[in-house]
């Protein structure tokens, strides 16, 4: 007959070997959990590489590289952070409000995809010129972690109201640098567009 | 002789009790800022020490005056009247210490003030091997001859029990008269008095339209310490970041505020109706909830918490800190924490006590990184300064976020330099030397929402630093000024959208941005955007709230989409830094009716 002393201490002894193999028991709340609140909430997408795409291949630095269509026009923009890179592409095709549009900017950053998407999704969350916002995680070769967004926007200029698709991907590279690649086309003329191409060629290392 | 003499006790305790407050009150507290620039503990073993001493020696007058009045044989005799004396004095002490708690709101520390009983008991024991013993001797000691000595004695253990009973009384009057009728006539009593008649002094009894409605009444940030520690992990080719930060807030009204990013393996999950519940190496606290997969936390967007009292502050810092060290250590930390979880886990089984949760954490926050400066409007300039205001603004560019769990608010917050000097109420002949009105003043906008969606507060925020310190100032005040405070200023200007006038101003300014869609484009909302940023401060200088306040950091840095977290009152992050960061604020004021006047609750 076991004394009360040895029970005592083979049930210290088979908690400790539960934890230590990591059994934990679950909570007994009724919350039901719906996922982290920095993962992305849309369904997981598939955005293919190009691989060969036609073009010009463009080395950028940093083992990041493009392939761009003949007759693309690079902007390149001042970033407010130093050591960023931000180039934006005029496609050949891209009418008077400079859209298919591909935008592509870089540089070292403390922000992973995932946080800085969810930020993306909070922030356009209150802009009432954004609608059919949709974050999904995804893969993208040479990536640690990717995040897709999809969305329209629309914007008043002189010309009248603007309507774009635009999708967004975040990626945290090898190197520890963050990259964004925005992809925007005309409302309806996304899919198969010179931007979005362009993303899909992007390649990491 | 055993049996306790009571005039000794009681002037022991009065001795004890008093130099107990004169050395609290009138040395410790003043020197608070010396002793947060040293080691705690070393502080720690000097302030007990010296109270000790004072223990200590009020036992060694108990002892002297017994000695005096009836002698003393052997030195035990004086025991009982020694314990007497520590007894008397911990039961003033703790009394008064439990009314201050009970008047300024804070909880009562019992379990602590108990402890301190043995203190007061024991330390004053050690007095009896100071005091030889021996016969009566009434003037062995002048001093303490006089002390006991009849003459006079009925007076002064009559003051003795007025001085007792006017700390009761005041302490009374803390408890039960904060924020009453009777704190706020002493208040005005003594402004009156201090002033002769002619100080701002709140009349006791005034309504809520005499108080000022440019006073702040929310809570500020007092200081903040950045714990951080970044591990860099190289693997073949690839450099991943460990390690994140806590950072720990102290706001004026007690509260702090505790912030976790970066920290592997803690994250968040949301449940039915919106609680929260934290996932912390797969393990859940705060509200109940099923244990989930831990989301990937490598920042910048992490977690905060509002705890009351530094206690649960340093309770939450320290467990989070403890994470944080242990998933900065690989593998060892992984056997460390499994180590550190059967450890309690056992202590726990055995003794009953149950191990600390942390509370669910109140707000979510990130940073749009790299991604904040890419969209729609990449290519709009920023609008060319014209004939009338040179001075150019543009569009403002969202950098971050942040959700409260509790009240479903959440609140974006943008930036946008304002470059040049016309709109910035600044005459470049009347700037102090040194001070460029050339620079650009980079403007954080802090746009919170209801859960609905509507805007209900909007703040703008300037940092005063480097060669744009006049502008600044000038900025928000709304007029020309000299400028020369060292270090850095923090001016914050902010209006709630209750009314349709403000809600009207703080639309326009949030269109003339680009924040909220206008019928006109970009580059023209950013030439209308520093008239309305004007038209908004004014505004605020009118109606809302405009504040300041010194700060004294090592990282003085202008707002930029990674550095806007380094002003922490912002609360976004700080990026991830091999160091502790504290930052301090103070000489905080607030703008009334065009004078800067000291917000002393801050």
């Amino acid at each position: 007959m076991l004394r009360l002393t040895t029970l005592r201490g083979v049930i210290v002894a088979v908690a400790a070997l539960a934890l230590v193999a990591g059994c934990t028991a679950s909570g007994k709340g009724t919350a039901k959990p719906v996922g982290g609140v920095f993962a992305p909430t849309g369904a997981p997408v598939t955005l293919t590489q190009i691989q060969g795409a036609k073009g010009d291949k463009l080395p950028l630095g940093d083992g990041l590289s493009i392939v761009m269509p003949a007759g693309s026009v690079s902007k390149p923009m001042k970033s407010k952070v130093e050591g960023n890179q931000f180039i934006l592409y005029l496609m050949p095709d891209a009418d008077t409000e400079g859209f298919p549009q591909f935008q592509l900017i870089w540089g070292k950053s403390s922000v992973g995809a995932l946080e800085a998407s969810w930020t993306d999704e909070s922030i356009m969350g209150v802009n009432k010129s954004v609608s059919h916002y949709v974050r999904s995680s995804a893969t993208w070769p040479g990536a640690r972690v990717a995040v897709v967004a999809t969305w329209t926007q629309e914007d008043a200029r002189d010309s009248g109201l603007v309507v774009v698709d635009a999708l967004g991907l975040w990626v945290d590279m090898p190197d520890g640098s963050k990259g964004f690649a925005l992809a925007m086309a005309p409302k309806g003329q996304l899919d198969g567009s010179t931007a979005l191409d362009a993303l899909r060629s992007l390649t990491i290392g | 002789m055993t049996r306790v003499c009571w005039r000794p006790a009681v002037w022991g305790a009065l001795f004890a009790v008093v130099s107990y407050y004169v050395f609290t009150i009138g040395i410790v507290i003043p020197l608070t800022g010396m002793f947060s620039t040293l080691d705690p503990g070393v502080v720690q073993v000097v302030i007990v020490a010296a109270l000790v001493g004072l223990l200590v020696s009020a036992g060694a007058l108990v002892v002297s005056l017994v000695r005096g009045r009836v002698g003393l044989e052997r030195r035990r005799d004086a025991l009982a009247t020694v314990l007497a004396a520590g007894a008397c004095g911990w039961v003033v002490v703790t009394t008064l210490t439990v009314l201050a708690y009970l008047g300024v709101g804070d909880p009562v520390q019992y379990a602590t003030m108990a402890w301190t009983f043995p203190l007061w008991v024991g330390a004053p024991v050690v007095g009896l091997l100071l005091v030889a013993p021996g016969p009566p001797v009434v003037r062995a000691n002048r001093f303490v001859a006089r002390l006991d000595r009849e003459r006079g004695a009925v007076t002064a253990e009559y003051s003795g029990a007025i001085v007792i009973a006017v700390l009761l009384v005041a302490a009374l009057l803390l408890a039960f008269g904060s924020g009453g009728a009777v704190s706020e006539r002493l208040k005005y009593v003594i402004c009156q008095a201090i002033s002769f008649g002619q100080g701002d002094c709140q009349a006791p009894g005034a309504t809520a339209a005499q108080v000022d409605p440019h006073k702040p009444t929310v809570a500020c940030v007092r200081s903040t310490s950045a714990d951080t520690n970044a591990v860099e992990v190289g693997v073949g080719v690839f450099a991943a970041k460990g390690g994140g930060t806590v950072r720990v807030e102290e706001m004026s009204d007690g509260t702090f505020r505790v912030s976790a990013e970066g920290v592997a393996g803690v994250g968040v999950t949301v449940g039915e109706g919106g609680s929260a519940t934290v996932t912390i190496n797969d393990k859940t606290y705060g509200v109940a909830g099923e244990v989930s997969a831990t989301a990937l936390v490598t920042g910048t967007g992490g977690l905060t918490w509002v705890v009351d009292g530094s206690t649960n502050a340093t309770r939450l810092k320290d467990f989070l800190t403890e994470k944080r060290d242990l998933s900065t250590l690989g593998p060892v930390g992984t056997v460390a924490g499994v180590a550190e979880e059967s450890g309690r886990a056992m202590w726990e089984f055995i003794s009953g006590d149950k191990r600390y949760q942390p509370p669910a954490p109140t707000e979510i926050y990130g940073e749009a990184g790299v991604r904040a400066e890419a969209g729609m409007n990449a290519l709009a300039e920023p609008s060319s300064p014209s004939a009338s205001a040179s001075a150019s603004v543009e569009a403002a560019t969202a950098i971050g976020s942040r959700f409260n769990f509790k009240t479903g608010a959440k609140t974006v917050y943008y930036t946008y330099q304002v470059a040049g000097e016309a709109d910035l109420g600044v005459d470049a002949g009347s700037v102090t030397a040194g001070a460029s009105a050339s620079g650009s003043v980079e403007v954080l906008l802090a746009v919170t929402l209801d859960p609905d969606g509507n805007p209900v507060e909007v703040t703008a925020t300037g940092q005063a630093a480097g060669d744009v310190k006049a502008q600044v100032e000038g900025l928000f005040r709304g007029e020309p000024v000299g400028l020369t405070v060292n270090g850095g200023r923090l001016y914050s200007a902010s209006v709630e959208l209750t009314g349709p006038e403000t809600a009207s101003i703080a639309t326009d300014l949030l269109r003339a941005t680009g924040i909220v869609p206008a019928d006109r484009n970009v580059a023209q909302q950013a030439g209308h955007a520093s008239d309305a940023l004007d038209t908004f401060l004014q505004a605020a200088r009118e109606r809302g709230v405009v504040t300041r306040q010194d700060l004294a950091t090592d990282k003085v840095t202008p707002f930029a989409i990674q550095a806007s977290g380094e002003v922490d009152g912002l609360g976004l992050s700080a990026g991830f830094e091999n160091s502790t960061t504290r930052s301090d604020y103070s000489n905080a004021q607030y703008l009334s009716n065009g004078l800067w006047k000291d917000w002393n609750e801050c």
